[in-house]
């Protein structure tokens, strides 16, 4: 019984487009097995219709608020988004490291020098003694026009990074703050 | 008192579920906490017939739509569909909602006896009828208990929340092929494991 018993589940349950619906309406007049599996499906549909529906739950406001009370405090933001987020807040704290190191590097060239100058170390630092002035901030290429501040350039980006990163931090905790005040 | 205290009536919704659910995204509790009324018995009722005890399903219920707003960056409306449907977000939930209720059925597989479970609640009128209203009412739960999970899911989603093939393989994230040879396998393990009371219903 191959011919369109694949079909007739479809056609019960009204999946099949116009034409294919109205074929198998045709084969049904004339084939009493499948009219007979059509109904088998009927039968079947309504005897699950025997299991009634969870009862004795508890009232829908209550659930909605048992809910509620669970949710966090917001959803969260696709990832990213989160990455940028993440990314733009570590901005000032990264900049910060870059300055550092690069005055670190000036402190540990002085560092080295001293201690030449005090004689220590000579032997494992005889080829620097040397050319005793290395100061590291040299070795970072110099950009024309911006001169020998380098350092002070960093600094001002840094300023102008947190200061935005402030600002903005600033506007969306107030944006929040409307969303807020629309809870009960 | 016969006048029972009714939920404020809604206007015919012209806000769609959608709507809900962008306005949720951007953080709106109220737009979730209508969409939770909107959808709470389906969900319910489709982790009941999963697994087949009503405590469980609210617990797992409240746990799904917990789930779904922390998760609810991940839901794009519309997406990927050539056709608008306006059951993007039903699906989606119901997804969530079915993986649950089999999460709980196989970590508590070897502890849960069916034969155990408390019997389902029907109100039935008169003696006679009352008891074989009962007995008919669990044999069918039973007997869609003892189906496969993925059979479950699919005859479930078809006969009792009455989803489209589409909505469905969208739903549990198959094709539609394994939809209908799912919904076809689970209708005749039923009608066999029911055969007794198949000849009793009109």
């Amino acid at each position: 019984m191959n011919h369109i018993t694949e079909w007739l589940q479809a056609y019960y349950d009204g999946e099949l487009n116009d034409r294919r619906a109205e074929r198998v309406a045709a084969h049904l007049a004339t084939c009493a097995a499948c009219r007979e599996e059509l109904e088998a499906l009927a039968s079947l549909s309504d005897l699950l219709q025997a299991a009634p529906p969870a009862a004795d739950l508890m009232p829908g406001e209550r659930f909605v608020a048992q809910v509620g009370l669970q949710m966090a405090r917001r959803p969260t933001r696709p990832l990213p988004e989160r990455a940028l987020l993440t990314g733009w807040m570590l901005a000032p704290a990264l900049l910060l490291a870059l300055w550092a190191i690069v005055r670190a590097g000036g402190l540990v060239a002085d560092t080295v020098l001293i201690l030449l100058s005090l004689g220590i170390g000579t032997e494992v630092l005889g080829p620097l003694a040397a050319n005793p002035s290395l100061p590291w901030a040299e070795v970072l290429p110099e950009i024309p026009g911006v001169g020998l501040n380098l350092q002070l350039s960093l600094l001002l980006l840094l300023s102008l990074t947190t200061w935005s990163w402030l600002t903005s931090w600033w506007a969306r905790s107030r944006n929040h703050q409307r969303v807020d005040q629309l809870e009960v | 008192m016969t006048a029972a205290v009714t939920e404020v009536a809604t206007e015919p919704t012209i806000i769609t579920d959608d709507d809900l659910v962008q306005r949720a995204q951007a953080g709106n509790r109220q737009a979730y906490a209508e969409l939770i009324r909107r959808h709470r018995l389906g969900v319910v009722n489709v982790v009941y017939r999963m697994c087949g005890d009503a405590l469980l399903a609210e617990d797992a219920a409240q746990e799904t739509f917990i789930r779904a707003w922390s998760h609810l960056a991940s839901y794009q409306p519309q997406a990927g569909r050539g056709e608008r449907s306006s059951h993007g977000f039903r699906n989606w939930l119901y997804r969530i909602a079915t993986n649950h209720a089999i999460n709980l059925l196989r970590r508590e597989r070897t502890t849960v006896d069916i034969d155990a479970l408390p019997l389902s609640s029907d109100p039935a009128r008169g003696p006679e009828a009352r008891v074989e209203r009962r007995e008919r009412a669990e044999a069918v739960r039973r007997a869609v208990l003892a189906l496969p999970d993925a059979s479950r899911s699919a005859l479930i989603l078809r006969e009792y929340e009455g989803l489209s093939y589409k909505d469905i393989a969208e739903t549990l994230d198959i094709p539609i092929g394994t939809v209908m040879s799912r919904l076809s396998y689970a209708r005749q393990w039923l009608r066999a494991a029911l055969a007794s009371y198949m000849e009793a219903t009109s």
